[in-house]
């Protein structure tokens, strides 16, 4: 009896462990609310009801956070991730995960403002998906500031659909694909160190499946400059060493301005000719 | 002779000219049913903001509600007929509006309640006319606070949302400035 008792408890730590390596090894990471004002509503995951916020409080993935008037929360995702979720704001956390590399952090917008700030504290490499409807989008920095505010105003700065976009100093990049914004900010030596993952463990871990487009942004201005790369940044080959090739989404990406590509190592520049 | 007749007939309803009996419609999903707010509850006011967000015509109640969030927080989770009392009292709400709680929220009655509630002065007309519906809107559209071509257009939840984000945000700078493009 104690044997077979046993065995299962072997088969359920051996399925389980199968399960945590097929989602590339991400540990769910439980949000923390840093800061607090005015009147906020916290419905935690596998809670039916809502509850007023308070400091400190853990969220889990699947929760959703509500701010009223005058009030607003400040997040803690991942160490490296802020979000701050301005007044009169529906948020959902619907992702919130880490690996010794990366880290990811997915949002679903239903109304108001998010800003969200991500720091280069940990050496990780951070993805970050923002979900909202008729979304605007300011950028400055590593700060990017959503507005999901009914109708967008027109004077606000628009990133376009389908857009994977790149800070053009190589500090970070957004990407963009159908229906989120997916924001992956780190250092030069980060971003690589997240490119050598395995793509299936990077798309598990941002919880997306593909990165269609990649365009260039200004960095000082947060204007979208020029496309880039079309196709699946996981999948370029030479030169772009130190990238894994081969993907479902695109094995055959076209580089439409290899100039514009120097956030990644390059091919050598040609020989001057005489 | 009668197959003659319909041999026409027979060839119009082949290439699709005779209208044939349309394919049962499924029926639409029936609407989420309406969140109740209990205004006691410490989670009302962001229990009310949710479902404002699914209301495709905001109500007369809802716009009020919004503006005693912005003048006086506590006033908004009082009982209507306190609401409309007190914002007549501060000249918010003109004391001859008698309409329906229920009534659907017009772009020009959330404009003139935004206008007197932030003390937005206005331009030339507004200042000669006295605060108007139409003039009110015609400043709101201008400055950002409300989207819309006419005054006589309903709000719809989400732009009272939208709204209700704006104010507050020219309630404490003065302006849009920090929304828009730099």
């Amino acid at each position: 009896m104690k044997l077979r008792m046993l065995l299962g408890a072997l088969f359920a730590v051996t399925a389980a462990l199968s399960a945590y390596a097929q989602n590339g090894d991400a540990k769910p990471v439980d949000a923390t609310i840093a800061e607090l004002e005015g009147k906020v509503s916290v419905k935690r995951a596998a809670e039916e009801a809502w509850a007023a916020g308070a400091k400190d409080m853990k969220l889990p993935e699947d929760s959703e956070i509500a701010t009223s008037v005058k009030s607003g929360a400040t997040l803690l995702s991942t160490e490296d991730v802020t979000i701050v979720v301005k007044s009169s704001s529906l948020v959902k956390l619907t992702r919130s995960a880490l690996t010794e590399q990366a880290s990811a952090t997915k949002l679903d917008l239903k109304y108001g403002v998010l800003e969200v700030d991500v720091k280069r504290t940990t050496g990780r490499a951070n993805l970050l998906s923002i979900r909202a409807p008729n979304a605007t989008t300011s950028i400055s920095g590593t700060t990017v500031i959503i507005f999901a505010l009914g109708r967008p105003m027109t004077d606000l700065m628009q990133v376009p659909a389908h857009a994977l976009v790149m800070f053009k100093d190589g500090e970070g990049l957004v990407a963009r694909d159908e229906d989120s914004i997916v924001i992956v900010v780190g250092e030069k030596e980060a971003l690589m160190q997240l490119a050598t993952l395995p793509v299936d463990n990077l798309l598990a871990l941002a919880g997306t499946t593909e990165m269609p487009y990649l365009g260039m942004v200004d960095y000082e201005s947060g204007t979208v400059v020029d496309g880039l790369i079309v196709g699946d940044i996981l999948t370029m080959g030479e030169p772009y060493a130190g990238l894994v090739p081969g993907s479902s989404t695109n094995p055959n990406p076209v580089i439409l301005n290899q100039q514009a590509g120097s956030i990644l190592p390059g091919p050598p520049p040609p020989p001057p000719t005489p | 002779m009668k197959t003659l007749t319909l041999l026409p007939l027979l060839a119009l309803a082949a290439c699709g000219f005779v209208e044939t009996a349309p394919a049962p419609a499924t029926p639409p999903p029936p609407p989420p049913p309406p969140i109740e707010v209990d205004w006691q509850d410490p989670t009302a006011e962001t229990t009310w903001m949710m479902s404002l967000e699914s209301k495709p015509v905001a109500t007369y109640e809802d716009g009020l509600r919004a503006v005693a969030l912005l003048v006086d927080r506590d006033l908004a989770s009082q009982p209507w007929t306190t609401v409309k009392g007190r914002l007549m009292q501060r000249s918010v709400v003109p004391a001859e509006w008698n309409f329906l709680p229920d009534s659907p929220l017009t772009k020009g009655q959330l404009a003139y309640v935004l206008t007197q509630a932030l003390a937005i002065d206005g331009g030339i007309m507004m200042n000669v006319l006295g605060p108007t519906r139409r003039y009110a809107f015609r400043e709101c559209q201008q400055n950002g606070l409300v989207v819309g071509n006419y005054q006589q257009e309903a709000v719809s939840g989400k732009d009272l949302l939208a709204s209700l984000y704006k104010a507050e945000v020219y309630q404490t700078d003065g302006n849009l400035d920090s929304l828009r493009r730099p």
